[in-house]
């Protein structure tokens, strides 16, 4: 965590604790160890599993991980059993949150067919609309600059591409 | 003498005007950056890699590099005293007491003993790590393959013990960083890995994309969710009431015992593998709490508690260049983005390093002094500057964040699926931080584990696959103890406390925080 400070961990007993999420993540860690665990067999090798081979570390630590996704989930259901839970935070904004990767997507798509100047101006403000601004004006003027001035010094004095699209600069 | 002489070489390669103005350009980006809430310097330097892909030399680009993390840890220590909200764990003594210190009218003073501390612990612990590096890298010539694996997994252990508050999700991030670190083709037998089957992915995944994902967008989506994109109060600088760069005799008294302390502490930890910043800074603090003058004064803003940890925070950047430097080996977050860093110029930080391209690791030590020399000259007079940073509002920052974040993934590969793919890991970010995964083991184990794979093969190899050979040579095995020691020590508190006979309940984990 970022700030210390501010993360407590909900105590044992705290009826706040959310058990649902600390089972889901686990679950998930479980499943895609497992998955990964399936494609360490896939690994095409005349060496088998011998420990010079390119298929042992992978085995040891995604077998590692499994077991210990496991442990996370028997630590999370003695937590329950107590009354608690593991730390978990809640989702609040999710639906923000959810526009927001939306937001990324469709800019990660049409930042080479539009060009990288109006995506990013376009992204910019539809991203600090998501996250709260009000203050559409101001969103557009920054969010124009700031795509123009990053493409200028980034073709111009750093010689790094970046799609030029729709508009010839 | 010989390594006087190589840093005054490495002076004379950075002391013209040219890469002065690269100095200049990465502390105000570095500062600029690292001022934003819950973005340090890993993700600062993350963020600012794409600067440099266009440069031929590295030598400008470390020059900023020097200069952008100086800022970004400065930046996160104005947070700290003037929003109590510090950018990296390694800042959360400097929140405590500095913002108090900021609450009762003392903000300059509070901000000029931060910054005059790093640049004396820099100054310290740089002028150590000219000392050291060269006869460490002598020594690691030495070292063979066996050993080399053992100091990784050594590394990774100690960060993933030390860091979070639990073995058991510190030690899945870490696996995590490492099976990541497989995807790709073997590079011993070229066959590919977990991939699916789709070549996209038999090139793996960028260390860029990883460090950018996990930090920049999933703290992001962490600040969104957790609603925090309000801007905080910032506490107003009180006029200046004169002294000597804005602190009184009474406090130039005060702190210099606790930033020559702080850089003790600082510069050690940071040579051995324990994680970074977080273990110096908190026994600094905790010195400074126990031992100092003013340790009634703890609590309700200490000057010694902001000058000690800052300084032992700085210090110890430059340990930890130690065994990045020679031996290839990152310790931190911050060392496993400056990895990828000397990666984008084809460099291999290790013993060969010093004797390939000793011109560039002294220009890189001297760069960091003249990084710290121009954060002193920018960063006190450039304050307002910095103050109205922190009040421009949250979304437009974030925004801004997420610009440089798809830009920075954009340089690297410049296809849709890349960018794809690190927003996917910055999803797993956020998803870890929700769940209280600690993120820099994760970065850790991803960057060393492919290195810690050829290691261990190569290793095998040597000793016609006897798994033994590990064990069989006295430093190799020395090192594997350390490091099962390690796994222990977080527990150490509560094993003691079950010796004495008393409620091992009571006795708390030893933990510190995570990152950078």
């Amino acid at each position: 965590m970022t700030d210390a400070a501010e993360t407590t961990e909900p105590a044992l007993g705290d009826p706040q604790g959310r058990p649902a999420g600390p089972f889901a993540f686990g679950a998930g860690i479980v499943l895609v160890s497992g998955v990964l665990l399936s494609q360490v067999f896939a690994i095409d090798t005349t060496e088998g599993f011998s420990p010079q081979g390119p298929r042992f570390l992978p085995l040891v630590v995604l077998t590692l991980m499994l077991v210990l996704g496991l442990v996370y989930l028997a630590q999370q259901a003695a937590a329950v059993r107590q009354g608690g839970s593991l730390p978990a935070e809640p989702f609040t904004h999710l639906a923000a949150a959810a526009v927001l990767v939306g937001i990324l997507v469709v800019y990660a798509f049409v930042l080479g067919p539009v060009g990288y100047v109006p995506a990013t101006a376009l992204f910019f403000v539809a991203a600090a609309r998501t996250m709260g601004s009000r203050h559409l004006t101001r969103d557009v003027v920054v969010g124009i600059g700031l795509a123009l001035l990053v493409y200028l010094s980034f073709t111009r004095a750093l010689g790094v591409f970046l799609p030029q699209g729709v508009f010839p600069l | 003498m010989s390594q006087f002489g190589d840093l005054m070489g490495g002076f004379a390669t950075v002391l013209s005007p040219e890469m002065l103005l690269f100095a200049v350009i990465g502390v105000t980006l570095g500062t600029l950056v690292g001022v934003l809430p819950g973005i340090g310097p890993a993700v600062t330097i993350a963020l600012l890699l794409p600067v440099t892909y266009g440069f031929e030399s590295p030598i400008p680009a470390f020059i900023m590099f020097a200069g952008i993390y100086y800022g970004a840890m400065y930046g996160g220590s104005t947070t700290s005293i003037l929003l109590n909200t510090p950018g990296e764990s390694a800042s959360v003594a400097t929140a405590i007491e500095g913002h108090e210190m900021a609450k009762r009218g003392h903000a300059r003073a509070a901000l000029a003993t931060a910054a005059i501390g790093s640049f004396v612990a820099a100054l310290i612990s740089t002028g150590l790590l000219a000392l050291v590096a060269e006869p460490v890298g002598r020594l690691a010539v030495s070292f063979r393959a066996t050993d080399y694996f053992a100091l990784m997994i050594l590394a990774l252990v100690t960060v993933t013990a030390l860091v979070g508050s639990s073995l058991v999700r510190g030690l899945i991030s870490l696996l995590l960083g490492v099976t990541i670190g497989f995807i790709g083709l073997d590079g011993i037998s070229g066959q590919p890995r977990l991939t699916f089957d789709s070549p996209v992915l038999f090139n793996g995944i960028d260390e860029v994309l990883l460090i950018i994902g996990l930090f920049a967008i999933g703290e992001t989506l962490y600040v969104l969710v957790k609603g925090r994109t309000r801007p905080g109060q910032v506490t107003p600088l009180e006029p200046v009431r004169g002294g000597f760069m804005w602190l009184s005799r009474d406090q130039w008294r005060r702190s210099w015992g606790p930033w020559i302390r702080g850089a003790g502490f600082g510069f050690p930890f940071g040579v051995l593998p324990s994680g970074g910043a977080e273990l110096p800074t908190f026994l600094s603090y905790s010195w400074e709490k126990n031992r100092s003058r003013g340790k009634q004064e703890f609590g309700k803003g200490a000057i010694e508690g902001v000058a000690g940890p800052e300084a032992a925070n700085n210090a110890s950047f430059s340990g930890v260049l130690v065994p990045l430097l020679t031996l290839g080996l990152p310790t931190s977050a911050t060392a496993a983005v400056m990895l990828a860093a000397f990666k984008i110029f084809n460099l291999q930080p290790g013993p060969q390093l010093f004797e390939e391209n000793s011109d560039l690791v002294w220009a890189l030590i001297a760069s960091l002094f003249v990084g710290n020399v121009m954060l002193l000259a920018l960063n006190l007079p450039l304050i307002r500057l910095w103050v109205k940073v922190l009040e421009i509002p949250r979304p437009v920052l974030y925004a801004g964040i997420l610009v440089f974040a798809t830009l920075g993934i954009y340089s690297v590969s410049g296809t849709v699926t890349d960018i794809l793919i690190a927003y996917g890991i910055g999803v797993l970010g956020f998803l870890m931080r929700q769940f209280d995964f600690p993120i820099a083991p994760t970065i850790l184990g991803a960057i060393l584990g492919p290195e810690l794979e050829n290691q261990f093969r190569r290793a095998l190899n040597v000793g016609n696959g006897d798994l033994t050979v590990f064990v069989t040579r006295p430093l190799s095995l020395a090192i594997l103890l350390l490091a099962a020691a390690a796994l222990l020590l977080p527990y150490a508190p509560r094993i003691v406390a079950r010796l004495r006979g008393k409620d091992p309940e009571e006795a708390k984990k030893l933990a510190f925080a995570d990152e950078d």
